[in-house]
């Protein structure tokens, strides 16, 4: 399962650059092509949030994650959990280009 | 003959290469040269909030070096907000820790986690990548 940081639970929202403060997660499942939005139960935190939400998409069973930026911590845990991390470029503006470029049953 | 620079140790690459004022794109002769070993001192200073110590060890140099690319970064951000000039980033002796790829078709970075399992990118799926683990 792919996992990209955005702002809104719709598919035109814009892409969250900081990993632990995405309000929403949109978890992409491979196997039977579906998003599902989910909210980041550590988005209200001021402290290890980031931390929070890569314990919460251990638990989910995230294999990638695609954001903008990475904290020391998120980056030590993710690799210690093998999930890939995916630095995303800018002129990706919203959550929909990026599933479009997944290749994604968008109907 | 002096000792040649030692590498410093880069966390995570960086998507972006440029930041320009009020989307005013400078001349390269007008740009402020930023090196990535800069941007990683004020990140981890500044964004990450760790003592100069503690920033000198994750990127394998020692404090007073540390100190002296943190005033040089401080000095050339301060250049590019006061004289709004485009901030130019440059990655001269560094490399990354892990194993990092970069797609030359969606040009989205990513890390291996399994060595011995060859995939494409994970957002595009193609194989036409280089491995930028080391950019020197």
């Amino acid at each position: 399962m792919k996992v990209i940081t955005i702002k809104k639970d719709n598919k035109n929202s814009p892409l969250e650059e900081c990993f632990g403060k995405a309000k929403f997660f949109c978890f992409v499942h491979e196997d039977s092509c579906k998003i599902e939005f989910v909210q980041n139960p550590g988005k209200d935190l001021i402290k290890h949030s980031g931390k929070k939400a890569v314990e919460f998409l251990h638990s989910k069973g995230a294999t990638s994650v695609m954001s903008g930026n990475y904290g020391i911590t998120v980056k030590k845990m993710l690799d210690r959990y093998k999930i890939q991390t995916v630095i995303i470029p800018t002129k990706y503006k919203n959550l929909f280009q990026i599933l479009r470029k997944l290749n994604h049953n968008l109907s | 003959m002096a000792r040649p620079i030692k590498q410093r140790k880069i966390l995570s690459p960086y998507s972006e290469v440029s930041f320009f004022p009020g989307g005013k794109n400078n001349s390269d002769a007008d740009s402020v040269l930023f090196l990535a070993e800069e941007f990683e001192a004020i990140k981890l200073i500044d964004y990450e909030g760790l003592n100069q110590s503690k920033a000198a060890k994750l990127m394998k140099i020692s404090r007073p070096t540390f100190t002296r690319i943190y005033k040089r970064a401080r000095i050339k951000l301060s250049t590019s907000l006061v004289e709004k000039r485009t901030l130019k980033l440059s990655g001269k002796n560094i490399y990354y820790s892990g194993n990092w790829q970069k797609c030359l078709v969606c040009e989205c970075i990513y890390n291996i986690v399994n060595k011995s399992n060859k995939e494409g990118c994970p957002l595009c799926n193609s194989y036409n990548f280089v491995n930028i683990a080391n950019p020197n």
